[in-house]
């Protein structure tokens, strides 16, 4: 590009300025016909989010305590030590029982790493993403309140035949509106 | 020229400064003695034939009874690497600083004392650059005892899963603070005429908490003084308590618009230490994710730099385009921004062939966006004016102040890691290096900066289209042992990311976590030349400035 | 009962005193009892229609803003988010009045009324339509320019005020625009003066006619570029983007109302949008034909009487105010699409452009009014080609915006048979 100097240049700057602002309005005014891309979340929207998400989708972890081992490889992965399991074995009959099974979806960093760990697809991530909490020790869910036998290993079996996110969403609900009702 | 030779030589030249030459490394490194290492930087950098003009990094490492700092150089011109490495006595470790050099080894020297108290000798403005002024101890050395508390804040968790456990630490006496750097005093007397600022560390422009002390006679800036620190996590103390795979998600925060990048230079590091093959169609998949990622970034910086001078409304287009980067990495990946996608080996998933599809069609449509935005916003004369001839930096400062990437291309200097030191798959792919040309104003100016970024774009979609066309059919992952443990050894690995060099020095000591990791990242050097360039720029240039580098705080800070 | 076919509230006074009291407004008594609440009642009226003007085209500013963006806007309240203003100005006074504790509290508190004052004043010469108007001052242009350099001292006295740097950064910075840019105006609002031959408002347009070739803005090449050169001027004293340096959201936070919350800052966000009738106001009545109905000539209008003189009143103030919109929704979009200048850029903007451009269209007009016969042919021509031009920038634009809605909908595959463009987002 050949530098233009003097009288030139002054009436070059003019021109290109009232010209680059011509084609910058008329860029913007064909925006005024053109639809927005805005989704009015969380009321306003065709269906619920979380059936737009795709597969895959990391979401809350969710964990099906029918088909746990207790293997304990979840919590061991966990670079953030959010998964705390409990076990304890019966020394007669040599059962075990998975006594607690938290985690804390404060902490949690939805990294996936346990998840790709589980060969039996008792933990996953769901497609529920929305909890919030006044009190951090609500966002730590239980998945069981009395001990429970550790499931024998399947691995045969589809990794996940329930629907994503029934247990959690379950779970969020008793976490929250128990709390909103007292 | 290889790292043998340059030992002969220096061998030669000083038969008393040069202490041992380790071959074994993966980055073979020749250990100087403290004494010479002043001559010997002068000399590889001078030297005809070496030319290490270009310092990429600069690592202290904490050996218990010695402190290392390990030097990564790089000549552009010559195109080869050099490791050079020194120590001293824990005791006392005292270092002459390379500062005088290398311009980027300020910074670096002010975070190896701020971390691990390696005291630099000949260095003019050695403080704590990370970390408060009166934060107690370096953390990165291994005897580091953490505070239980600092100024009233403690690590504890008192309700949650568990409390985080506290250090014994005790109360220890903190040094009396004279002067907070971070900020003007009150007691601040003014310069002659000049009126002290503050902007930041909250301001509308500086990208995150990032602080600049203005001193400024009217609008035009006398000095600007960076001050960084305010989002330092410890990173990489973090990564010395994790295991190799375990560290992968947390890379993705060490920058939150370039997460692939963080990935795969983590993933390469380890796969270079383990010595492990990575299967095609993966790597096909990283340089696929890497591309949209480097869309991504650059239309967040670009799309800001534009709101920076002004306007809105390029910054929302590109949002929207960005939009659907993350909904296709969400398909690939299941998440939008902490991608934490790529795993040692290979990476989690498979890309499908819907994500084929849908990254193909918009790939037709943002082609048309971006000739719409040049037309909304690249080729406005006010927006030409305000970036064109600000903030000129020359080829030659930016080698040495250690620009990467955009920032350093801009200025002209054709340099490209994925060209020039190619990695993963992309020898395999055409394009072409995008560096400055004047496009408005002068080589190096804030307009050559954006529009580079502009122009990276289109590359990367000319990339895209042949790697989703090319990518072959195979594994996604390589065997890689369950609990990774490599053999004592040392990496440097680097990515061109989208904010230039971020390269990853991990040191092994043969057990399941990294016994040293420092991240280099591209945002820290480019943050260092503010200094340097500010003088005579005005308050509206300087956002412009800081706009044009495309800084994101939590990657300068760490 | 004689008709009252006056132009302003003081003709409207005394013909009140004349006829509704029979007396002699010169000699009468009570004479300034009438005058004040013609006064009182100007104020009311022009209070009302700025507030009502200022509130919903904050509304317009961002729904528009919305679309260009691609987003939606405020969509809430009400119908289509039409009573968003109203929420926010509820809001806005609802909210805890802070005053820095370092701050000149009498100067802080005095500042943004000294604005809206400032603001407020012009209105006494803006007309409205044919007969609607607070004083028809035979210098009314004069006023003009006299009354809105209020509007500086109240930013100064806030920047200054506030006891904070970017507040006062922001008021140096209004002070240096404000006073700088007001030389362009007075130059630009001279070439009409110098074609009208008077400084009153009215007069200025009762010079020009309904028809666009009639307008000022057709006279002559002069004429058409003195009329961008005011637009770009008068945002400038509205301190809107590309001149909005005052409050440079990314530079200063906010500038001079950094400091500023509650009603307060609220009185500055009045100021703005009003600014905004203010600045289209006066380029219309200037260069657009003010209120002339095409085909209709003031006297027809002033001959008229009952329902039909309310009625070419109230034709008159719509077509007015349909121009004055159409220049508003132009800064409105033009703030959307434009970066923002620099300080020393802005200055030279208007000492090395707008200033000597402004000079030579005064030196053009000067010289198209000595040699060309208002009326004769040669006029005509000129008249005609400036009309066609005008007309063909116009369709020009739209060209060009059609050809940007066309392009991007046209080549993206799979969804050329969409009624309206818009990306997959979320592809099932």
């Amino acid at each position: 590009m050949r530098e233009k100097s003097g009288i030139a240049a002054y009436f070059d700057n003019a021109w290109k300025a009232a010209y680059s602002t011509f084609e910058g309005l008329a860029v913007t005014f064909s925006w005024m016909f053109r639809r927005p891309i805005t989704i009015q979340y969380p009321d306003k929207i065709d269906k619920p989010t979380q059936e737009t998400l795709p597969d895959g989708y990391r979401g809350i972890l969710e964990v099906d305590l029918d088909r746990c081992t207790g293997c304990m490889l979840c919590s061991k992965t966990c670079p953030i030590d959010c998964i705390r399991v409990k076990i304890e074995k019966n020394e007669e009959t040599k059962e075990r029982f998975i006594t607690s099974f938290d985690i804390d979806i404060g902490k949690c960093m939805y990294c996936g790493l346990c998840t790709e760990n589980c060969k039996f697809g008792a933990i996953h991530h769901s497609k529920e993403f929305e909890a919030t909490a006044c009190k951090r020790s609500d966002l730590v869910i239980h998945f069981t309140d009395q001990p429970r036998p550790v499931a024998k290993p399947k691995k045969d079996r589809e990794p996940v035949d329930k629907p994503l996110g029934q247990v959690v969403r379950k779970k969020l609900k008793v976490c929250f509106e128990d709390k909103e009702g007292k | 020229m290889d790292a043998r030779e340059i030992y002969g030589l220096l061998v030669q030249k000083f038969p008393e400064g040069i202490l041992e030459f380790k071959e074994n490394l993966l980055d073979p490194a020749i250990e100087v003695k403290p004494q010479a290492l002043i001559d010997v930087a002068f000399f590889l950098k001078a030297e005809q034939g070496l030319e290490f003009d270009y310092l990429r990094c600069l690592s202290g490492v904490d050996l218990k009874d010695q402190l290392e700092v390990v030097y990564q150089l790089h000549s552009i011109a010559k195109g080869h690497d050099l490791v050079i490495k020194v120590k001293a006595a824990a005791g006392d470790p005292v270092i002459p600083s390379v500062s005088g050099i290398w311009k980027t080894a300020n910074w670096h020297e002010r975070e190896a004392f701020d971390l691990l108290g390696i005291n630099f000798q000949g260095h003019d403005d050695l403080r704590r650059i990370l970390l408060p002024e009166d934060w107690i101890g370096h953390p990165l050395k291994k005897d580091y005892v953490p505070q239980p508390e600092y100024h009233g804040i403690t690590p504890d968790r008192p309700d949650g899963l568990d409390a985080i456990p506290i250090g014994e630490g005790g109360e220890q006496p903190r040094p009396p603070i004279q002067y907070l750097p971070a900020m003007h005093g009150p007691k601040d007397e003014p310069e002659g005429k000049l009126f002290h600022l503050n902007m930041g560390p909250h301001h509308p422009s500086t990208h995150g908490v990032l602080n600049f002390m203005l001193n400024t006679d009217g609008e035009v800036l006398s000095r600007v003084v960076p001050e960084v620190g305010y989002l330092h996590r410890g990173m990489e103390k973090l990564a010395e308590n994790l295991q190799y795979s375990g560290n992968m998600p947390y890379t993705d925060r060490i920058d939150y618009l370039g997460s692939m990048f963080c990935n795969h230079g983590w993933a390469m590091a380890i796969e270079r230490l383990l010595n492990i093959e990575v299967p095609k169609r993966a790597e096909y998949c990283r340089v696929i994710v890497d591309e949209l990622n480097r869309i991504a970034s650059h239309l967040i910086a670009t799309g800001s730099m534009a709101m920076d001078v002004g306007a809105f409304t390029p910054f929302t287009h590109w949002l929207r385009e960005r939009e659907t980067i993350n909904d296709i990495m969400e398909m690939i990946c299941g998440a939008r921004l902490t991608y934490n996608y790529m795993r040692i080996g290979g990476v989690s998933r498979d890309i499908s062939p819907a994500v084929v599809e849908k990254t193909l069609a918009w790939l037709d449509h943002f082609d048309i966006i971006m000739e719409e935005f040049d037309r909304l916003i690249s080729e406005n004369q006010i927006f030409i004016k305000r970036l064109a001839e600000i903030a000129v930096i020359s080829a030659e400062d930016a080698i040495d102040y250690g620009l990467s990437g955009p920032n350093l291309r801009a200025s002209g200097v054709d340099f490209d890691i994925r060209r020039d030191e190619p990695y993963s798959v992309y020898p395999e792919l055409d394009f072409d290096v995008i560096t400055g040309k004047a496009w408005k104003g002068s080589l190096g100016d804030c307009y050559d900066r954006y529009y580079c970024r502009m122009d990276e774009m289109r590359q990367s979609v000319r990339i895209l289209r042949q790697a989703l066309k090319a990518m072959p059919e195979g594994d996604i992952r390589a065997k890689v042992p369950k609990t990774i443990k490599p053999d004592p050894n040392e990496v440097y690995s680097r990515v061109e990311s989208a904010r230039g060099e971020l390269g990853y020095y991990v040191v092994s000591d043969g057990s399941p976590k990294p016994y040293r990791a420092k991240y280099r990242t591209g945002s820290f050097t480019s943050m260092s030349i503010i200094e340097h360039l500010s003088p005579g720029l005005m308050v509206a240039d300087l956002v412009a400035l800081i706009a044009s580098f495309d800084v994101v705080a939590p990657e300068v800070d760490r | 009962m004689d008709r009252w076919d006056g132009g302003d509230m003081k003709e409207l006074a005394e013909w009140v005193i004349r006829d509704l009291f029979s007396k002699n407004p010169d000699t009468w008594q009570y004479t300034w009892a009438i005058y004040l609440a013609g006064m009182a009642l100007a104020a009311v009226i022009c209070l009302g229609f700025v507030a009502v003007f200022a509130g919903p085209v904050t509304w317009v500013e961002r729904r528009t803003a919305g679309r260009i963006m691609s987003r939606i806007g405020p969509n809430r309240v009400g119908p289509q988010g039409v009573l968003q203003w109203l929420a926010d100005g509820i809001k806005n006074l609802l909210k805890e009045d802070l005053i820095p504790d370092d701050a000149d509290k009498p100067l802080f508190r005095l500042a943004p009324y000294l604005v809206f004052s400032g603001m407020f004043g012009t209105f006494v010469v803006l007309p409205f339509g044919a007969n609607l108007i607070a004083a028809d001052l035979d210098i009314g242009v004069l006023y003009l320019m006299a009354v809105t350099t209020l509007v500086v001292v109240g930013l100064l006295t806030a920047g200054w005020a506030s006891n904070s740097k970017w507040a006062l950064y922001g008021g140096i910075r209004s002070a240096a625009q404000l006073v700088s840019y007001e030389v362009p105006i007075a130059f630009a609002l001279l070439v009409v003066v110098i074609s009208t031959g008077s400084l009153s408002t009215q007069a200025i347009i009762k010079a020009q006619g309904g028809w666009p070739w009639q307008w000022f803005v057709a006279k002559n090449p002069f004429t058409f570029i003195a009329f961008f050169l005011l637009l770009t001027s008068a945002m400038a004293e509205g301190n809107r983007i590309p001149f909005d340096l005052p409050e440079a959201e990314s530079e200063l936070v906010a500038g001079y109302n950094t400091e500023y919350s509650g009603m307060r800052f609220l009185f500055f966000l009045f100021e703005e949008w009003a600014n905004l009738w203010i600045m289209g106001a006066i380029t219309t009545l200037c260069f657009l034909g003010g209120w002339q109905i095409p085909g209709v000539s003031p006297e027809k209008i002033s001959a008229s009487s009952g329902w039909t003189f309310v009625g070419w009143q109230l034709l008159s103030f719509a077509i007015f105010a349909a121009k004055v919109s159409w220049i508003v929704f132009i800064v409105i979009q033009a703030r959307w699409t434009l970066p923002r200048l620099r300080v020393d850029q802005l200055m030279s903007t208007c000492w090395k452009y707008l200033v000597p451009m402004t000079l030579v269209c005064i030196a053009g007009v000067l010289f198209m009014d000595l040699y060309i016969v208002q009326g004769g042919i040669t006029d005509k021509i000129i008249r005609w080609i400036m009309t066609l031009l005008g007309a063909a920038v116009i369709v020009l634009f739209f060209l060009r915006a059609r050809y940007n809605y066309k392009m991007d909908k046209d080549k993206y595959p799979g969804l050329r048979n969409e009624k309206m463009w818009y990306p997959p987002y979320r592809m099932p």
